[in-house]
């Protein structure tokens, strides 16, 4: 009993003591180091509007490779017939070639399939933007009735049964297979798709000689024709939202509009959504034919003189056009080293 | 204080504790908690000022990129998810931190959906812009590398004024949004729509109009930007994050408030326990004091205890567990060899199970012993204890251990068993004294009254003891009375008492000798004559061979009601047998006297009878069934000279006692024997008469030589065997029963044949009766005695038939008196009889006569 009352005493004597140095030593915290915001990234590039890809990226390698493993593995649909990979290729660009990716039914999809490389950088995934993070992306994907059909459900079971996931997931996470930690793998892995050193980089970077005058040309013209004004950061795009068809309607040109036509607006339900997409990344634009979110364009010209006359209102005369596919083209980065390309036979 | 009090205090001081405890992590959680929720507050409000300074710049132009503006949300996000996770951990639940939270995430959401607006408006603006710019510049190029003279003036007029004041005026509408006229811009660029009509040439026309587009979508989109812009200033998250921050302060004071209330509560209740602990230890130390100083004492105690008394302590079940070392001296048993040991290795023989039985029982049900026991010790000798256990019981009441102790008696045992021992004893002879004998003849005497028997006590006095004892000193005089004492004591063995009253005095005391007064006096007159024969023999004293004589006075008891008058009576007849010229014994009583007395005459008579020729033979005839003379007992009868005939029960026990019955029985089978061999010669006997019965006593049975005698007899009187029949009693048949077996087969191999006289009176074991070659059984007169009204005795004797007959004997009744009594040993299958039913024993003459009759 006495014991318990000295103990009793301490712990009262203590309790005092901690308050009065939390007291004391609060508006210290506060008012350092401790409380202020973080250091803004310093650019070492050429003043552009467009920012060079980082060399490399810090990721856990364990769950790059489990991601990779996932990302490849049809098992993630109901009908283990489709994977992330059937529309994401990385040996194609990061997409599928296709202007629309084939769905779990066979059928041609909806909207064309972005690449899935550089997607860490753009500040929305998917073309209407629906998605913050590659997670929700991700799982989202799995679930799309097109897509992986699949229910967290029946997918986890599936992956416990496998003994290399059971065994990498276990040694990764303590909590082994569960909802977050596959989407966190997924998108580790995809964190990891990054295309760093194109030429263009490399130019960013102070290589004067990276690219050619031409290609110099046509990003001076890029700029001068304000395509700048929506392509620019890392992506060169992919961090805001535009209306598609600022000075003509496409649309009604095209016709046949379908619901994924709307685009935002079916993220957002507001009526200045209707039409507005996500400006897309122009990274590797050169290898990631066909263009446009219903990809009914297959060669890049075609669409750098549909952007003219959709975006700017205007005809670009055909040397800018050359000159701008030629600058567009040294956006093609590496990945692992390799230099994308696009498939032949879709060209 | 109760037990009930301290233990909720107890109780208390633990609650007490563990809240203290409790709102220690507490507070540091919550401590941490709120450093942590200041924090994120300080850093939403940071990020949202970052914020709003990239859309400047980007607005402004400085960035020219919108990388950082997502992730500025992205952070915002962040925190403000922290934030609500701390305000879930912190468990506050005032509704307007949670209203004002929602509103800061509405802010926040309505915030970036206002900068994905601006960004795209400034895109645009920018796009447009950047267009004009160049588009202008290249379009004046253009025109300045042309024939001036062809063209219009208008166009000249365009190009050289309006393009560049349209240059002026977006830089002024783009850096300086506020004071620009907006509406100004709006009619100039009417004003130069209307322009354009009258340009003729078409290249001009068509690129003009196209940037005239260009600038609407400035002038459109800078409104829009500047709208956008205006709007996210005026939905500043910082007043929602300042509210949120001012209210959780409130909350987090009044909680302070709370929780320091709580602790001075508890702080105050802890000093109270701290308190009163200190009085409960004060308690303690003080008990503590006491309990050291008594258990000083009791050390003290213990020693003195030690010193004194002999402790052992067992367990429950008496398994020694701790000896003191007064014990292990005591019983000369080492310490290690007692312990886990039980009381029986020190146990004598002394006392009976049940005492011990009775100190287990009253012990075992938590009683305390006290008591003398008597005890051995590893040597064998005894060791008496006063000895005292005290059982010891737990908390449940039940025992658990015994504690004894005890303190050694024996040297005072010894002095009282001495003290006792002289008390009753004479100091001399060590036999029983004056006091002692009192206690004895009253407890005979009590003995003998219930039993119905008679004791004898015989009244000693050495003959001229004074003689010895004046001529060769006491001490001689002692010797021989020591002496004489051994030698009584021998007489007597342990039955009776030998007792000393002083002087050359002493006292045989015998018990419970016979129920029969005759009997009685007849054994108290051998035991006075071997008294008498073992103290006239010498006695050797220190060289001097001494003769003395004894005169003893004998009387019986209990004949009188006080056991004192029974000495005076014995002191009586020792005068008697005095003034009868010592050496003698004498009866007190006269008739017992007399009878003695006949006794010794019949007895020295009785060795003349043979001589004399006083021995009568007498013939008791047996009969069968149908009434035919079978046989006859021959029987003895005395005709004393003077007395006239004396009964056999008079003179037979005197003449086995003297040995004058072998004499006597071998006078009879002689006599027996000529008699039948005379009949058998002279008389035409019937067919039917078989064997005449002569009796055999036991005494004459057992002599070595009696088959010698019977055969010398057989050949001296040429009797025929045959007709010779031996009757001996059940006693004998088994005092040696292979010797005897054996005696009667050679008998009966000469033709002889036995019969058991007073069959059923004797201790027959019948299990040996079947080895026994036996002819004839003789069913004793008292069971025949009214057989026909005698339920026990017609069981009897229809045993005995069923019985002789199953072994093949034959079966003779005797005493049969009345007709009733042969109809019914008829009945039961007996059919040859004797008794005075049919005739009286009669002489040899009368029973020639019957054999001549028949």
């Amino acid at each position: 009993m006495s014991v318990c009352i000295i103990i009793n005493g301490i712990l009262y004597m203590l309790m005092r003591l901690t308050y009065l140095f939390i007291v004391l030593t609060f508006p210290l915290l506060v008012f350092s180091g401790g409380i202020s915001s973080p250091a803004s990234t310093t650019n070492h590039y050429k003043n552009e509007p467009i920012l060079p890809i980082p060399l490399t990226i810090s990721l856990d390698a364990r769950k790059v490779k489990l991601g990779e493993r996932l990302f490849n593995d049809p098992q993630l649909s109901h009908n283990n017939l489709l994977a992330c990979s059937n529309c994401h290729q990385l040996l194609l660009g990061g997409d599928d070639g296709l202007a629309r990716s084939i769905t779990n039914q066979g059928k041609p999809d909806l909207i064309n399939a972005p690449t899935v490389f550089n997607s860490v950088y753009n500040f929305r995934q998917t073309w209407r933007g629906a998605f913050r993070t590659l997670e929700l992306q991700a799982e989202a994907d799995l679930k799309n009735p097109r897509h992986g059909a699949t229910t967290w459900d029946e997918l986890l079971p599936k992956l416990i049964a496998n003994v290399y996931y059971k065994k990498t997931f276990h040694s990764i996470y303590p909590e082994g297979i569960t909802r977050k930690t596959v989407l966190n793998a997924i998108a580790t892995f995809e964190k990891s798709l990054i295309t760093p050193n194109s030429r263009f980089d490399q130019y960013l970077r102070g290589d004067e000689s990276a690219i050619t005058n031409d290609e110099k040309k046509g990003y001076l013209y890029f700029k001068q024709y304000g395509c700048i004004a929506c392509h620019q950061g890392v992506n060169v795009g992919g961090n805001l939202f535009q209306k598609f068809g600022l000075f003509a309607d496409y649309f009604s040109v095209r016709g046949n509009i379908k619901k994924a036509d709307y685009g935002r607006f079916n993220v957002t339900g507001e009526e200045k959504d209707r039409f507005v997409f996500r400006v897309p990344s122009l990274r590797n634009v050169g290898v990631t034919a066909p263009y446009l979110h219903d990809g009914s364009l297959d060669s890049l010209r075609k669409t750098i003189e549909f952007m003219a006359i959709y975006q700017l209102g205007t005809t670009l005369p055909d040397e800018h056009v050359i000159k701008l596919e030629l600058f567009l083209n040294t956006l093609t980065g590496e990945y692992k080293g390799q230099s994308l390309f696009m498939k032949e036979a879709l060209r | 204080m109760t037990s009930k009090v301290k233990s909720i205090l107890i109780i208390v001081g633990i609650l007490c504790s563990i809240s203290a405890i409790y709102f220690v992590i507490i507070n540091s959680n919550f401590q941490k908690n709120h450093n942590e929720i200041l924090y994120d507050l300080q850093n939403l409000k940071n990020l949202d000022n970052k914020l709003d300074k990239d859309i400047l710049l980007i607005r402004t132009g400085t960035i020219r990129h919108y990388d950082y503006l997502d992730n500025g949300f992205i952070e915002i996000e962040k925190s403000l998810n922290k934030l609500n996770v701390l305000f879930v951990n912190d468990s506050i639940k005032s509704t307007n931190i949670k209203k004002l939270q929602s509103r800061l995430s509405e802010k926040i959401k309505s915030k970036e959906a206002m900068v994905n607006t601006l960004k795209s408006n400034i895109g645009v603006l920018h796009n447009s812009f950047m267009y004009y710019s160049n588009e202008s510049h290249r379009l004046s190029t253009h025109f300045h590398m042309l024939d001036s003279e062809q063209l219009s003036n208008e166009l000249k007029w365009i190009i050289s004024t309006e393009l560049p004041l349209f240059n002026t005026l977006i830089i002024n509408l783009l850096s300086n949004p506020t004071s620009s006229d907006k509406t100004s811009f709006s009619r100039r660029i009417q004003f130069f729509n209307s322009k354009i009509n009258n340009v003729k040439e078409e290249i001009f026309n068509k690129k003009l109009r196209i940037l005239i587009l260009h600038l609407e979508v400035i002038f459109e989109r800078n409104y829009l930007v500047d709208a956008a812009l205006n709007e996210i200033s005026n939905n500043s998250l910082i007043e929602v994050i300042d509210k949120i921050q001012l209210d959780y302060l409130n909350l987090f004071e009044e909680n302070q408030k709370k929780i320091s209330s709580y602790q001075n509560l508890i702080y105050i209740l802890s000093l109270i326990l701290v308190f009163y602990c200190l009085k409960l230890l004060w308690k303690q130390l003080s008990t503590l004091r006491e309990m050291k100083e008594i258990a000083v004492h009791l050390g003290y105690q213990k020693q003195a205890l030690d010193e004194h008394a002999i402790v052992s302590i067992t367990d429950e079940n008496g398994i020694i567990s701790e000896v003191n070392k007064h014990f292990c001296e005591t019983f000369g048993i080492k310490r290690k060899d007692i312990i886990g040991q039980n009381h029986h290795l020190i146990k004598s023989n002394y006392h009976t199970n049940g005492f011990y039985k009775d100190i287990w029982e009253t012990i075992t049900t938590g009683k305390v012993w006290r008591g003398e026991i008597k005890d051995k010790n590893n040597d064998g000798e005894l060791v008496w204890l006063d000895q005292t256990i005290v059982p010891f019981l737990d908390a449940k009441d039940v025992i658990y251990q015994y504690v004894s102790i005890g303190t050694d008696i024996t040297s005072r045992k010894k002095i009282e068993q001495d003290i006792e021992f002289q008390a009753y004893h004479d100091a001399l002879t060590e036999l029983p004294n004056r006091r002692l004998l009192m206690d004895r003849l009253e407890q005979m005497s009590s003995l003998c009254q219930l039993h119905n028997h008679f004791g004898g006590l015989l009244f000693i006095d050495l003959d001229r003891f004074k003689t010895i004892n004046d001529s060769l000193g006491h001490k001689i005089g002692d010797k021989l009375l020591i002496h004489v004492s051994e030698r009584l004591s021998s007489c007597i063995g342990i039955e009776g008492t030998v007792a000393r009253l002083g002087g050359d005095e002493f006292v045989v005391l015998l018990p419970e000798v016979n129920d029969d007064i005759n009997s009685v006096t007849l054994e108290l007159q051998n035991k006075a004559d071997e008294i008498i024969r073992k103290i006239r023999e010498p006695y050797l004293i220190e060289d001097h061979v001494l003769y003395t004589s004894a005169s003893i006075g004998i009387t019986l008891f209990p004949d009188t009601t006080q056991s004192s008058d029974c000495l005076k009576n014995a002191d009586i007849a020792l005068y008697k047998a005095k003034d009868a010229g010592r050496d003698c014994f004498k009866f007190f009583d006269a008739s017992m006297q007399e009878a003695a007395e006949v006794r010794l005459l019949l007895e020295n008579d009785l060795r003349d009878a043979l001589l004399k020729n006083e021995f009568k033979m007498f013939f008791q005839p047996q009969y069968d069934c149908e009434n035919t003379l079978i046989g006859a007992e021959l029987l003895l009868r005395w005709e004393h000279h003077e007395k006239g005939l004396i009964s056999p029960q008079m003179f037979i026990p005197i003449a086995e006692e003297t040995g004058i019955i072998i004499k006597i029985g071998t006078w009879v089978m002689e006599h027996g024997f000529k008699k039948i061999k005379y009949w058998n010669d002279h008389y035409p006997e019937p067919s039917t008469l078989k064997r005449i019965a002569i009796n055999v006593s036991p005494m004459q049975f057992m002599q070595t030589d009696f088959i010698n005698v019977v055969i010398r007899l057989l050949k001296e009187t040429e009797v025929d065997p045959l007709r010779v029949e031996l009757e001996i009693t059940e006693g004998m048949l088994f005092v040696n029963i292979d010797e005897t077996i054996e005696k009667i087969k050679q008998l009966q191999s000469l033709g002889l044949s036995f019969s058991i006289d007073d069959f059923g009176t004797g201790y027959s074991s019948l299990s040996y009766l079947n080895r026994m070659p036996i002819e004839k059984l003789k069913i004793d007169q008292s069971f025949v005695r009214d057989l026909h009204l005698n339920n026990n005795n017609e069981t009897i004797v229809q045993t005995i038939i069923f019985m002789a007959k199953n072994l093949g004997m034959n079966v003779i009744a005797e005493g049969v008196e009345t007709k009733e009594e042969l109809d019914a040993l008829n009945a039961m299958g007996c059919n040859n009889y004797q008794g005075y039913y049919f005739n009286r024993p009669m002489s040899e003459d009368d029973f020639e006569k019957l054999l001549n009759i028949d």
